[in-house]
């Protein structure tokens, strides 16, 4: 640690006789990056361990903006606070209420949904909403409104959370849910850390038989079949994605593979499981121990990895029983796959277009990555349901997320795509953004004029800032 | 599976530690100075694991009566299969040499309030020919340096200590393991300059469970430690004078 600050004291007052005990906050100043590793900053970085040095570091930091971070799992610079103070939320990791009986699960905001699943599958429950890995926060979760593979019939996490409490900027505590506080409750779901910390998060859990997925997996020889089979029977799967090889061109355009799944019943186990349905062994991970000094993705040997995965899953029988981490988190097997990308890094490209016209869209945004020369490296499509409002992602159509190396003229792009998407009616989700335009995100998102009423009814001053709102230029307003 | 003590069951690594014990179906009796720390670790074990936690205000300092605390514990609570003392402050060296009063609390709490406590558990399972003791030291024992002798002084007459109670309750196979962890990333670090290797509670917390189980004597933790130590302890002293780390 080379540069120390002491941001906040606070007394904290101890129990009768006991001594009180000054508890200081020391920031480190030091350099942060979102996943795809493509966005970094410099900012001076505290731990907080608990809800009175929160409240102390809002209120002995005036001159300076906040915003809390979790694991740092959103792509772009949503986590980032350049020149600010970013305050990591890991050691707020704790269980306050599990109630085994209806599965109601309350837990502080940087509780991870990996330490969330070990807790709660062994008791027969699963998250409600789960995104693509298990390294993120609840908290972040939260702030971003996650959505899973369930979106179409299950909605985002906002949905099925019962409550939150946040700090917000003149350092009180907010008791918000659907009934109380909802405005800020709904503007703080997908409201990206700019409305205060997540401090405690209830929400409810999904009953399990089984810790395994029933799955079906279909290859499909391009675009057209995999969207007609995604409408035809995703509703009848609680969960439904299909992944797209993004080098096929012409009449493979699109090309990919749909997969369905449920919770496996007890019943549906092969009989070597059943005796302990909901026991998993430790899922085993290797990791990238460093950053390459090239890439090991471009379009070369994305289209091996493609063929290969196609031939491998072709010798695979089409129904199988996966574990949930296998289903839900192909990619957590790989700690840090981000460094894969070598030092310039990757983005996340996703958004949503209406069913109206958005086989279109997305035919005329894969061409435009194609000729480009940029295609996908990973790419998932996959229906929304109803959405929430406010800035919350999700709402119904297609959606597709592209993992896209950085290279030049990338941004040329993602500009085009911006083009087209706002021609389509379609949106890009903030917690994988890092090129959006302050026009674009205004046009995709009518409803951020409400938004910033609420955001500025309980943070006039801008207390809490990031990277991401400055590019988007929010405090200008509409 | 057995009763456990935990003293100082909020502190950085013991939090960790309560996770492993309690995952392993062990009763915990947490103990520590700070009631609403200590509720917030109990129901987050209790939520997790499904397993009855207690809690109790303990004050390390306050040795008078720690003979007459672990009286109480065992009637309330039952009979003690286990005990983790992992009460320990760093303190401030520079402060500490020109201040008295200071190195005193240093002293206090890292050695004689582990003693005040210890000795009176020991002579229970002594008698009854049972138990395990488990003291958190600290490598910073193994050799006084002048950036924190007090503090290193102290966590060795610590070590010290629990070598002694290990050959006295070999006989009664009672089990004492001395835990020399290096830098741990907790609060005790906090706001201090330049460290090296920082390890996870998590990680550290794990290797003390495995020694538990195994039944170890003196466990560094990361295992790399030991290495560093043992190069450490067979520098001569006119060449280790003469060094500034």
């Amino acid at each position: 640690m080379n540069h120390l600050e002491e941001i906040s004291a606070i007394k904290v007052s101890g129990n009768g006789n006991h001594r009180s005990v000054m508890k200081p906050l020391y920031a480190e100043n030091k350099e942060l990056e979102g996943w795809g590793r493509s966005n970094r900053a410099n900012s001076d970085v505290a731990h907080p361990t608990d809800q009175h040095q929160l409240q102390g570091s809002i209120h002995h930091t005036y001159d300076r903006t906040i915003l809390a971070r979790g694991e740092g799992r959103s792509y772009g610079d949503a986590s980032l606070n350049g020149g600010n103070i970013t305050l990591q939320m890991e050691k707020f990791d704790y269980v306050i209420e599990f109630d085994r009986e209806r599965g109601i699960f309350t837990c502080e905001g940087g509780m991870t949904l990996k330490a969330i699943l070990e807790t709660v599958v062994p008791a027969g429950w699963f998250l409600p909403v789960t995104p693509g890995t298990q390294y993120p926060t609840i908290g972040g979760c939260f702030a971003c409104d996650v959505h899973g593979k369930n979106h179409h019939v299950a909605g985002s996490l906002v949905k099925h959370t019962h409550w939150i409490e946040l700090v917000v900027a003149n350092g009180e505590i907010i008791h918000c849910s659907h009934d109380e506080f909802s405005d800020l409750f709904y503007a703080t779901a997908g409201g990206m850390g700019l409305t205060g910390v997540i401090n405690k998060i209830c929400f409810e859990l999904q009953p399990i038989e089984s810790a395994y997925i029933a799955a079906e997996y279909f290859l499909c020889k391009n675009l057209s079949v995999v969207m007609r089979l995604l409408e035809a029977y995703d509703h009848k799967y609680p969960y439904s994605v299909a992944w797209m090889d993004c080098v096929a061109s012409g009449d493979n355009l699109g090309r990919g593979q749909v997969i369905f799944g449920e919770h496996a019943k007890k019943e549906q186990l092969p009989e070597n499981l059943q005796e302990n349905p909901l026991h998993l062994n430790q899922q085993r991970t290797i990791a990238v121990p460093f950053v390459p000094p090239i890439s090991f993705v471009n379009p070369f040997t994305t289209m091996i990895f493609n063929q290969t995965k196609i031939f491998m899953d072709r010798m695979n029988p089409r129904k199988r029983i996966e574990s949930h981490i296998n289903y839900f988190y192909p990619l957590d097997s790989v700690r840090r796959w981000n460094r894969l990308y070598g030092p310039p890094g990757f983005i996340q490209y996703q958004f949503v277009v209406p069913n109206e016209g958005g086989g279109n869209a997305i035919t005329e945004i894969l061409q435009t990555a194609l000729n480009h020369g940029h295609p996908s490296s990973l790419a998932v499509l996959k229906r929304f349901g109803e959405g929430q409002p406010l800035l919350s992602f999700p709402r119904p159509g297609w959606i597709l997320a592209m993992d896209i190396p950085v290279r030049a003229g990338l941004f040329r792009m993602t500009a085009e795509f911006e083009k087209i998407l706002l021609e389509y009616d379609g949106r890009v989700y903030l917690a994988k953004d890092s090129c959006l335009s302050p026009e674009g995100f205004r046009q995709m998102y009518p409803e951020f004029e409400g938004w910033l009423n609420i955001k500025e009814k309980y943070d006039p001053e801008w207390r809490f800032n990031s990277d991401q709102a400055n590019r988007l230029k929010l405090r200008e307003g509409i | 599976m057995g009763n456990w003590l935990i003293l100082g069951a909020t502190s950085g690594i013991a939090i960790p530690l309560n996770r492993e014990l309690a995952k392993r179906g062990n009763r915990l009796l947490l103990a520590a100075r700070d009631q609403e720390r200590l509720d917030i670790v109990k129901n987050d074990l209790h939520a997790r694991f499904n397993v009855e936690v207690q809690t109790e205000l303990f004050d390390a300092l306050d040795h008078i009566n720690h003979p007459a605390f672990i009286d109480r514990v065992e009637q309330e609570f039952g009979h003690l299969d286990g005990v983790v003392w992992a009460i320990g402050i760093l303190g401030k060296q520079k402060q500490a040499e020109e201040d008295y009063k200071k190195a005193y609390a240093i002293i206090d709490a890292n050695y004689l309030s582990a003693v005040s406590i210890l000795e009176p558990i020991a002579e229970k399972f002594q008698k009854r020919k049972t138990g395990q003791i488990i003291a958190i030291s600290s490598v910073a024992g193994d050799r006084g340096r002048a950036t924190n002798y007090i503090y290193g002084s102290a966590k060795a007459g610590l070590s010290a200590y629990m070598q002694g109670l290990r050959q006295r309750l070999a006989k009664s196979g009672v089990h004492v393991m001395t835990v020399k962890p290096g830098v741990v990333d907790t609060k005790m670090i906090e706001g201090e300059e330049t460290m090296p290797f920082i390890a996870k509670p998590d990680k550290v917390a794990l290797e003390i469970m495995n020694g538990i189980q195994k039944r170890r004597e003196v466990i560094y933790t990361p295992g790399l430690w030991r290495f560093i130590m043992i190069s450490l302890r067979h520098i001569p002293e006119f060449l280790f004078k003469r060094l500034s780390f």
